[in-house]
């Protein structure tokens, strides 16, 4: 008999709960006893995540009538996830039982039909555990379908952001049928608006609302300056509220910002006492000047506060120094109009000693120098800044290595809280809340809440349910008396620098100060001069050699031997998930080579340089497995005109990087959404550069089929495209009818989006070809300035009818409006 | 402060082992068992554990003298969610669980009678990163364990679980 037999059930459950659940499966298969105790313990099964796991949204979405009409020659899109929860909890009981605990069920990204969540199985599983659902980007859901949830009366969290179809009725319905709901997760609903979100006062319990790019919102009915019932105290009890945009997923082009103009901070410190965290990202109000300071005053329990500053808000934050710093984490995003004195007047008045992210809403807002940087790293040393944006012009040595110092500095005092010796004062200052202090917080909190909410008329109803509140209230209390000590303390993880020229010295920091760091942005990087290698970004000789080491005995490789562990978790740059660069000039393919072969987790690599890309190319395919996104784009090293630099030039609107919702992508694209009452400003530049490009384009060479570059591009289809989503490619790489055909064959199926721009040699043959062999999952080509891909109207219905790509030109969508192609549509079917 | 006192132990092959109370004190159950004799000289027999054991857990509890005490158990995570757990092992806890599946589940159990959670959590952590990642044929090799499914079994067990597939 086996040792492990030995471990009596209780303990086997331990070490269940530690498996993912594709080891849980494989258990499960192992021999009767495991699967027994698998199957006979719901703890085990609180969790179920059947979503479509790294999706990147916008992949390519069948609906019911296309189907239908195309019955015969689509057999590609299978029932998915629905299929999947019939088999788990309708066809067998046994399987049905084990998630009889079932808290979390998570479907994000799915084509799940919600009626399913009426099915009688469905139903009795379900109806009494299930608290948290998430069916954000599910492009069935839509308002009338919400009303399937009905059962789940227990729900206390619901994500359904970027479902598009989602209007005010469906807030209506989630208001009606679901009483208990505490988070709402409404972000990227494009069809909301003030109507849908006053609904929101019904849901006695709500806690957290998230209305992220939610554009159609003008007003928000809980900062109105007049309340339409000015009788009755109308109270929200929301503890967090996000409004806005968020200025992270805005690389590459930006959107104006949301404006709103009848918004009044005392109503808001009014109908929402309980607030702890304000996000109003990106949003400008007309607030009076002393907006922030009523704000601060009156929210007692603010915490979290994120903020537009702006030229007339920046004096307004360094007046309220004081209550600035009694918040637990701050985060500014720089408006246009700030200048340079403005930023060193809020630094010199130390109001930014708590700020966690600082962002701008352009690269070309140059707020910091020198002085002013230094003045900021020495006087934020053990800060709280996980997110650090920096635009600055020819910043020198000295400061540069001070951002590093930033985060050096965090890195080891968080190593140090795991020895046993550390400073207790040390451990505080890092952690963002003193226990004492948050233990009373809450305490203070609640009894307040109790009696506002006795006084208010909206809660009468739910007075009577005092004692299931009072269970939840000490529920509140224990749960905040947690010392959240495992909780790592704020560390930098995402850092960008615009402008800048960095030496060698200052690039080696970096590979040895920010380990944890998951996002790097440097773009319009300068060479200083030949020797100034991005590769010392990297460059750490010892452990290279031990990774080396590594992958050519992988196979031996063994992940339960912590010493080899411990030195893979040590390299340079591993946790670097995203990795933006940029350089109008210098620096070689060779160099940028070494980047992928050290940061083993990349997913999201966006490279542009004025060399192509073969090494590169090959080293992405050889060592980026898990790479989601990629784009090279090259600049023409004689052009000065450049779309990412220069003012306005990189405000080209197409890219929302991260197409989380289905139609946003080619909505943006077809220019419907530049409708100015939305407050979207689209820029326009593309097209103004084709000239130029035009003429520069006449002297590009032409690259074989044999030379390098082709070839990388056709290997790193084969290999290295397994989990790719979106595909971006730019300027004279090397890509030719021939190598985008080859392409097509070899690259994998989750590849959704291909972005094509500046391509002299790329006519529409390689794009059909291309079209051809990927369209099963391809939802969509964006082609702008590829000279020579003329589309006739043919071709158009070739893609767009019989493929069921989305093909958008220059910013227009083809095949959709144009009424001749409308005709040929007729006269072929 | 008290000088600590020490306390003297016995396996089950009759092994003495003496260490500082505050040791003996980072299992729970011998911390009990102290508060309820007292100081005493007489050694405290653990039938359930043997020598080779019982020295490797001292060991482990020397180091973790002075670590805070563990957390209570509500204060586990709500979800099973193994990707938001905490799955990392310290360098030291790493080399000192490294040895032989036996003495593995050996520690295991000892931890569990003896009530000491981190190393029990240590424990059950290190073996379920030995099944991470592997298939039902490759675990069977790794622990031994013979595959006693009818192959109708199989099927349904596989059906059932079809959507259990790591990103």
């Amino acid at each position: 008999m086996s040792e492990i037999f030995r471990i009596p059930e209780e303990l086997m459950i331990i070490i269940f709960q530690n498996l993912s659940k594709g080891t849980k499966r494989s258990a499960c298969q192992v021999c009767r006893r495991w699967k027994n105790i698998l199957y006979n313990n719901p703890v085990l099964w609180k969790t179920l995540i059947l979503s479509n796991e790294l999706s990147l949204g916008a992949e390519k979405q069948i609906s019911i009538d296309e189907k239908r009409r195309i019955v015969n020659c689509y057999p590609v899109i299978d029932d998915g996830v629905n299929k999947i929860i019939f088999q788990i909890f309708v066809d067998s009981i046994q399987s049905r039982n084990r998630f009889r605990f079932l808290q979390k069920l998570e479907l994000s990204y799915t084509n799940v039909d919600l009626e399913i969540f009426c099915v009688d199985e469905v139903v009795e599983t379900l109806q009494d555990n299930l608290t948290h659902l998430y069916i954000d980007g599910c492009f069935n859901v839509d308002s009338g379908s919400l009303h399937c949830l009905r059962y789940l009366r227990r729900l206390k969290f619901l994500d359904i952001s970027h479902c598009s179809n989602v209007d005010d009725f469906g807030l209506e319905v989630l208001a009606k049928i679901l009483p208990n709901l505490e988070t709402l997760n409404l972000s990227y609903l494009f069809r909301l608006t003030e109507k849908g979100i006053a609904k929101l006062f019904k849901l006695p319990y709500l806690n957290s609302v998230n209305l992220l790019g939610c554009y159609r919102i003008r007003s928000y009915p809980w900062a109105l300056s007049e309340t339409p019932q000015k009788k009755k105290l109308v109270i929200c009890p929301v503890k967090e509220l996000l409004l806005g945009e968020d200025a992270r997923i805005q690389t590459g082009g930006f959107w104006l910002l949301w404006c709103c103009w009848n918004w009044n901070m005392k109503s808001l410190a009014q109908t929402c006492p309980f607030l702890e965290t304000l996000r109003i990202n990106m949003v400008l109000f007309d607030l009076p000047s002393d907006g922030i300071q009523t704000l601060l005053s009156e929210c007692k329990n603010l915490k979290h506060l994120g903020l537009v500053v702006d030229r007339n808000s920046a004096p307004a934050l360094c007046r309220n120094v004081e209550m600035l710093n009694k918040l637990s984490s701050l985060e500014l995003t720089c408006h246009i109009g700030l200048t340079n004195e403005q930023m060193t007047s809020l630094i010199k008045s130390n109001c930014l000693k708590k700020l966690s992210a600082l962002k701008f809403h352009s690269k070309h807002t140059l707020v910091f120098n020198d002085k002013n940087l230094l003045e900021f790293t020495t006087a934020n040393k053990s800060s709280n800044l996980e997110y650090f944006e920096i635009n600055a012009e020819n910043i020198n040595e000295k400061a540069m290595s001070s951002i590093v110092e930033i985060g050096t500095n965090i890195e080891t005092l968080s190593s140090n809280t795991l020895e046993k010796e550390v400073d207790v004062k040390t451990n505080n200052f890092l952690l963002p809340n003193n226990k004492v202090v948050e233990k009373i917080d809450s305490k203070f909190d609640l009894e307040n809440r109790e009696e506002i909410l006795k006084n208010s008329k909206l809660f009468t109803n739910f007075v009577e349910d005092g004692s299931k509140k009072k269970i939840q209230n000490s529920f509140d209390i224990k749960k905040k008396k947690i010392p959240k000590q495992k909780e790592n303390p704020k560390i930098l993880q995402n850092l960008l620098i615009h402008n800048a020229s960095l030496s060698n010295e200052s690039l080696k920091k970096f590979s040895s100060g920010l380990k944890n760091v998951r996002e790097l942005t440097l773009s319009n990087l300068r060479q200083i001069n030949s020797s100034n290698k991005l590769s010392h970004l990297v460059k750490n000789t010892t452990e290279k050699r031990i990774l080396a080491k590594l992958k050519n005995d992988s196979k031996n490789f063994n992940l339960f031997d912590t010493t080899l562990n411990k030195v893979v978790s040590n390299l340079v740059c591993l946790n670097l998930r995203k990795i933006e660069l940029s350089s109008l000039n210098g620096f070689s393919d060779k160099d940028l080579s070494s980047i992928p072969e050290n940061c083993l987790k990349l997913q999201w690599i966006d490279f542009s340089f004025s060399f192509t890309f073969p090494e590169t190319l090959n080293s992405i395919t050889k060592n980026c497995p898990q790479l989601l996104y990629l784009k090279l784009s090259r600049y023409n090293q004689n052009s000065t005109v450049s779309r990412n630099f220069g003012g306005l030039v990189g405000a080209i609107p197409r890219r929302n990087p991260i197409l989380h919702q289905n139609n946003a992508a080619s909505e943006t694209n077809n220019n419907e959404m530049s409708n100015n009452s939305t407050g979207v400003t689209v820029v326009e530049v593309g097209t103004s550069l084709a000239a130029t490009k035009k003429k520069l384009q006449t002297k590009n060479k032409e690259f074989l089929a044999n030379s390098k570059e082709s070839r990388s591009f056709i290997n790193f289809s084969k290999n290295g495209t397994k989990s790719l989503r979106m595909l971006d490619l730019s300027g004279n790489l090397g890509l030719s009818d021939y190598v985008l055909s080859e392409m097509g064959k070899n690259i994998k199926k989750s590849l959704h989006t291909l972005f094509l721009e500046n391509l002299p040699a790329l006519t529409k043959k390689g794009v059909k070809n291309f079209g051809e062999s990927t369209w099963k999952h391809l939802k969509r080509i964006n082609i702008r300035d590829c000279l020579k891909i003329k589309f006739s109207c043919v071709d158009e219905n070739f893609l767009v009818k019989a493929l069921l790509i989305e093909v958008i030109v220059d910013g227009n969508r083809v095949g959709i409006s144009n009424p001749r192609s409308l005709f040929v549509a007729a006269e072929s079917v | 402060m008290v000088v600590s006192s020490k306390v003297i132990l016995s396996s089950s092959d009759a092994q003495s082992f003496t260490v500082e109370k505050k040791v003996a004190e980072r299992s729970i159950l011998l911390k009990n068992m102290l508060e309820d004799i007292g100081d005493s000289e007489e050694p405290i027999p653990l039938p359930n554990v043997s020598g080779k054991v019982l020295k490797k857990v001292i060991e482990y509890c020397e180091h973790h003298k002075d670590d805070d005490p563990a957390p209570a158990e509500e204060e586990r995570e709500v979800f099973d969610n193994a990707r938001s757990r905490n799955d990392e092992i310290s360098e030291w806890d790493g080399t000192f669980i490294t040895c032989e599946n036996e003495e593995l589940f050996e520690i295991i159990l000892a931890a569990n009678y003896l009530d000491i959670k981190p190393l029990l959590d240590l424990g059950c952590k290190t073996v379920a990163n030995m099944i991470r990642g592997k298939n039902a044929e490759q675990i069977r090799e790794l622990f031994n364990i013979e595959n006693d499914f009818t192959p109708e079994e199989e099927e349904q067990i596989r059906r059932e679980n079809e959507w259990a597939v790591d990103a």
